[in-house]
């Protein structure tokens, strides 16, 4: 290339480059919610209420929340064309907020004119963060430092009852309000009077909106809250993506994923023999006989305490608890998982540990505890003192920071040192495969960041109940959050330690979590079905047998049995997922990693078009949604949509069939134009639901069933077609369809 | 003769064996006695077992029939649970327990109806504050917001909780029942419950709102006759600030002033603290005019008094009134405000105060009064110990102007050096030396010679 041509072409080439670069970076929706806080009044994210209430709502309607702690002042540490909104929750002004004013008001690198501002509570951080008042203006509101005393004389004047009064009625509460005015562009949600000088609690801008607190969440007696405002519709009025698909771990292959997460509390406990003389039970013992063992159809995630099953601090009963974790890793439905190993309950005291500081605690606290202190009766404790090493060396609950003290404190003996235990006791095919966060389950940075780079998923902490005595879902937690640069998945729901008040309130409790089940299913699949339970619920019947009870409703219900670690790499892979427009109705997914469903709401005239999508095994509707199954180990598949009310929410084309749902997990997936071949993994013969033509007539093979000879099926008049596939452990069950087309 | 003692001792044997026979016999357990017993034995789910077969068979007493309940909501067969309940209540309907598994498996269920009817029923015929607090939260759980209002209403006030006051106070505004959220905000603010400042704030808020700055002043005046007249004092002109009854507030002060003399001060700097400086001069004077002896808490007020309005006539009064010695903090605290707002030279007339003891305190009072009489030594000692002090902006920028007084001396060099440890006072010195950098330091250097 001659030095002219390269002094012609080399700015062109530059020239298209930063053209690229340009839309490049506004390609994929933006799906980051960046949520302000101030460290100085809420301590980290997981403190603040946008985690505890908005987030998961935020969530549901696919944005990955990304905290930020404006009392440092500094700009945020994210990519501005990935941010969809940016949120406050504050209830006092910050001092100086001028970083984050400066890179809100950037002209580059935010898409779709920028991000929709939301505020609750306090108005005035935004007075100082955008002077311009162009953020106002935004939420639909003016503002003013005035205060208004609203007294009880005062009058609603205006309320959307479409977005107000959702779970729990507008109270009105006296006290002193921010003079805020609604634009005259602004839809009004709620509103004070007098008529002359109304007072806005409620409203959404043009590219905002804002709340009042007395119109955000209503406190009640008894740390139970209720949603005013409607979070679904008003997130949604000021995000407008419901025509875009979102990312939902909670389904899989069509159905809601169900998964058993067993944790270790209580691995020791005694069940205390009914008659004198007869042999006591460890609960570990009993939850391999008539959990683990009596539901092989059902994986479970076991979780174990390394520390509990070393003899020089587990004491006396180690061995036997050592003897059953072994058992149950052997159990094909298992998978191993750790725990740590001196039972960490307080992740907090060792961010930062002192061991001076721990001694004071234990002494604060008992010193010397009991081996089982929950359970082990007065008999016992005198019986089994002076014989057990275990017995001086454990701390009792009450305020020390970890069960097992008397061994000096070691993240790395902690995490890393208690999954190779766990692996030494697994079988070799089945190393360990997840690690659950014990105690407050509040690990910090630099403990998930070594978990992480141990290449293992990690669970633990959140959850949460939505029953009728607590209809609301404030009671429950999103689906992970931020700690420092790490993400922590939590536990979808809550289990039995949440129902019976950590074995302290009736233990019935665990008897409803059917409700919970079906409260976070309609109106909306908020969660998937997750069974937490621990150990210790094995030496109470209530609590046995609710577990019992759960385990039977998962084999009847619509459900995909997956490993905890499946569903956490989804909900990772819902963190990191791209969601990239092609045209109408046409995208390209990219990153989502394990997360292989999309959800569209407000689907009932939309179908999947199998024509035009790539690497897309089928879809389902449920309700007015549409859940979209993406085919295992497609790099960037292409979800493509028409208009249509088919039933089934798929519009098949000509090709083989589609699919609509399957209990058994699909490990792979080919469709030709007139042949599909997929292989499935599970516990047990499940069916695999397919949409094709009305009364098309396929060929069906089953390896190991039909040994090669094709058997005829028919679809139905609705071209619905089932078939049973005896999928079972150990290995993989193929399915080859030809015909339909 | 012997033969008639042996039929007669055998007649006796014969009597007394069937005595303990029929003993024995009356006193056998019966069998359902028996069979709790033996349930007592067994694991819960064969105590199950065995409970389900002798259902129909046997007819349970109460405890058996609980047990039953309890066995089958355990086991998760509500269905059945809620019949033995059921039945347990037909004969006994007063049974807590019964009641109270009623509910519970009527919420398990997800029937909060059918258990809001179990528990009320628990209530009334055992009221505890938990069945209370449960049933106030399924009333609110359906948005029955009358029955909520009227349980939590029908207990008094001082054995709710504080989250349970607050929510009926919401809930009879809600409901327009002014009366009531009257009667139970003033019987609140009278007592002298955990949160009677929070209620005695609210009830003047409410008097003022309501058109009764009168009745506020009176009420808050009859408080201040009890022990903690401070904090009421200084909550009451507060609320009635808040809710611009300055008027109300003037009254109240004067009133603090004659019933609570020692503390009356506190109303001066709420006062001046929300913009009504003229207002709490005014009332200070006043105040200071009826006061013979000046105390730790007087000598605060003064001094804040002084700093938030820049009046400082009364600390000079006070200072020259021989009302009551201040200790040193005081006096330092004291003539650190005429330093601030006047200057070094306006120490001159408390000079004799300036004791070691006073500027060890205040080490700034010491080192502007050296400077002031030219001891540039003894300046440069009291720089370098105030400067280990906290200083505020205001007080680090006093330092600063002091220390350009030694400005060309080897102490001037020496706090340059590092003497002055204070981080705020380390920037301003370094930028007090360091020339401005050109914004564009390759637009300032020189321009490139060709060759």
């Amino acid at each position: 290339m001659t030095p002219l041509l390269r002094q012609l072409l080399l700015p062109a080439a530059l020239a298209l480059l930063a053209g690229a670069t340009a839309p490049a970076a506004c390609e994929a929706v933006p799906r980051t919610t960046l949520a302000l806080y101030d460290g100085t009044r809420e301590a980290a994210p997981r403190d603040t209420r946008i985690h505890r209430y908005a987030e998961l709502v935020l969530n549901h309607l696919g944005q990955v929340v990304v905290y930020h702690d404006i009392a440092r002042n500094a700009a945020p540490q994210v990519d501005p064309a990935s941010v969809a909104l940016v949120m406050s929750w504050l209830d006092a002004p910050v001092a100086d907020v001028s970083a984050l004013g400066a890179w809100l008001a950037q002209d580059q690198g935010f898409c779709d004119g920028g991000p929709r501002i939301v505020a609750f509570d306090d108005l005035a951080p935004w007075a100082a963060i955008d002077p311009s008042g162009r953020s106002m203006a935004a939420m639909g509101v003016t503002w003013d430092a005035a205060i208004r005393a609203v007294g009880i004389g005062a009058t609603v004047i205006a309320r959307d009852r479409a977005l107000m009064d959702f779970e729990t009625d507008f109270l009105l509460v006296p006290g002193d309000y921010r003079a805020v005015g609604a634009t005259p562009a602004a839809r009004v949600l709620l509103q004070l009077g007098p008529p002359e000088a109304p007072l806005t609690l409620a409203a959404i801008g043009a590219g905002g909106g804002y709340v009042h607190a007395s119109a955000a969440v209503q406190a009640a007696p008894g740390g139970r809250a209720a949603w005013v405002i409607d979070p679904f519709a008003f997130f949604e009025a000021v995000l407008q993506q419901d025509a875009v698909p979102r990312p939902d771990p909670t389904t899989f292959q069509g159905l809601r994923s169900f998964f058993v997460t067993i944790l270790p509390t209580g691995w020791l406990d005694l069940m205390p023999a009914p008659v004198f003389g007869k042999p006591d039970r460890l609960a570990s013992e009993v939850l391999v006989e008539r959990v683990i063992e009596a539901f092989p159809d059902l994986p479970m995630s076991v979780a174990v305490l390394a520390g509990d099953l070393a003899t020089e601090i587990g004491g006396r009963h180690a061995a036997r608890g050592r003897q059953a974790a072994m058992q149950a890793f052997a159990a094909p439905n298992v998978e191993a998982a750790a725990e740590g190993y001196s039972d960490i309950w307080d992740w907090d005291f060792f961010a930062r540990y002192d061991s001076s500081q721990e001694a004071l605690m234990m002494a604060a606290s008992g010193g010397q505890g009991t081996e089982d202190a929950l359970v082990t009766s007065a008999f016992q404790m005198l019986r089994e003192a002076v014989a057990d090493p275990g017995m001086v060396r454990n701390a009792q609950w009450g305020g020390a920071p970890r069960r097992y003290a008397g061994v000096p404190f070691d993240l790395n003996r902690e995490l890393a040192g208690a999954m190779s235990d766990v692996t030494a006791l697994a079988p070799p095919a089945r190393p360990v495969g997840l690690f659950a966060w014990s105690g407050n389950a509040r690990p910090f940075d630099t403990a998930l960041r070594a978990v992480g780079e141990a290449g293992l998923p990690g669970i633990g902490g959140g959850g949460g109940i939505m029953d009728a005595a607590r209809p609301s879902v404030t009671g429950l937690w999103p689906m992970s959050v931020q700690v420092g640069d790490q993400r922590q998945v939590y536990d979808a729901l809550g289990g039995d330690a949440a129902f019976t008040g950590y074995w302290t309130e009736p233990l019935s409790g665990l008897h409803a979590l059917p409700q919970t089940l079906r409260l976070t299913e309609r109106p909306r699949r908020l969660k998937p079905f997750q069974l937490a339970l621990a150990a210790r619920s094995m030496i109470h019947f209530q609590t046995l047998r609710a577990v019992q009870n759960a385990l039977r409703l998962a084999r009847e219900a619509e459900i995909v049995p997956i490993r905890a670690s499946a569903y956490v790499a989804a909900a990772e892979g819902f963190a990191r997922m791209r969601i990239i427009p092609e045209g109408p109705d046409l995208w390209r997914i990219r990153d989502g990693g394990a997360l292989r469903t999309l959800r569209l709401d407000d689907a009932a005239g939309r179908v999947l078009d199998m024509t035009r999508s790539e690497g897309v095994m089928g879809a389902r509707r449920v309700g007015t949604s549409l859940f979209v199954a993406l085919a295992p180990g497609v790099e960037a598949p292409l979800v493509s949509l028409s208009a249509g009310r088919d039933p089934s929410g798929i519009a098949p084309g000509v090709g083989a069939p589609a699919l609509s749902s399957s209990r058994p997990v699909i490990e792979t997936w080919a469709r030709g134009d007139c042949t599909l071949d997929f292989q499935v993994s599970g516990f047990a013969p499940g069916p695999v639901t397919l949409k094709t033509a009305p009364g098309a007539r396929l060929a069906v093979a089953v390896s190991g069933v039909d040994d090669g000879r094709p058997r005829a099926a028919t679809a139905d008049a609705g071209g619905m077609l089932t078939l049973v596939v005896p999928a079972a452990p150990g290995g993989l069950r193929g399915v080859s369809i030809s015909g339909g087309c | 003769m012997q033969r008639r003692l042996s039929r007669d001792v055998a007649i006796g044997a014969l009597v007394l064996c069937c005595g303990v026979v029929g003993g024995l016999v009356a006193l056998r357990p019966a069998p359902e006695v028996r069979f709790e017993a033996g349930l007592a034995q067994l694991e819960p789910d064969a105590a199950l077992l065995q409970l389900r077969e002798a259902q129909g068979r046997m007819t349970f007493h109460d405890n058996l029939e609980l047990l039953y309940g309890q066995l089958l909501l355990a086991d998760g067969d509500l269905g059945a649970a809620r019949q033995s309940a059921l039945r347990l209540l037909a004969r006994s309907p007063s049974t807590v327990a019964a009641l109270d598994m009623l509910a519970e498996i009527e919420v398990i269920q997800g029937d909060l109806p059918r258990a809001v009817v179990a528990l009320r029923r628990a209530y009334h015929t055992a009221p505890s504050a938990e069945r209370r607090s449960r049933l106030a939260g399924y009333y609110g759980a359906l948005r029955m917001a009358d029955a909520e209002r009227a349980l939590l209403a029908s207990v008094p006030s001082e054995t709710l909780t504080r989250a349970e006051i607050d929510r009926l106070s919401l809930l009879l505004i809600d409901a327009g029942q002014i009366d009531a959220y009257e009667a139970l905000l003033s019987g609140l603010a009278e007592g002298q419950g955990p949160d009677h400042l929070v209620f005695k704030r609210r009830w003047l808020e409410y008097l003022v709102e309501s058109g009764r700055p009168t009745d506020a002043v009176a009420a808050a005046s009859r408080w201040l006759e009890r022990p903690d007249a401070a904090a009421v004092l200084e909550a009451s002109v507060q609320a009635l600030i808040g809710r611009g009854a300055v008027d109300a507030a003037i009254r109240l002060a004067r009133a603090g002033f004659a019933a609570a003399p020692e503390h009356g001060h506190v109303a001066l700097p709420v006062l001046a603290r929300t913009g009504h400086g003229g207002v709490a001069r005014m009332l200070q004077d006043e105040w200071l005019a009826g006061r013979q002896t000046l105390g730790a808490g007087d000598w605060a007020t003064l001094t804040a008094m002084a700093e938030s309005t820049g009046d400082l006539r009364a600390l000079h009064a006070a200072l020259v009134s021989g009302k009551g010695p201040a200790g040193p903090d005081a006096t330092a605290a004291a003539l650190m405000q005429f330093l601030r707002y006047r200057g070094p030279v306006a120490l001159v007339p408390y000079r004799g105060l300036l004791d070691g003891v006073v500027i060890e305190k205040a080490p700034l009072l010491g080192a502007a009064w050296s400077i002031w009489r030219a001891d540039l030594a003894g300046g440069y000692r009291d720089l370098v110990a105030a400067a280990q002090q906290p200083l505020s902006d205001w007080d680090q920028l006093i330092w600063m102007s002091l220390a350009e007084n030694l400005r060309g001396t080897s102490f001037h060099r020496q706090l340059l050096a590092g003497a002055a440890t204070h981080p705020g006072l380390r920037q301003r010195l370094r930028e007090a030396v360091t020339p401005a950098r050109p914004l564009d330091a390759l637009a300032a250097r020189s321009a490139p010679r060709p060759g």
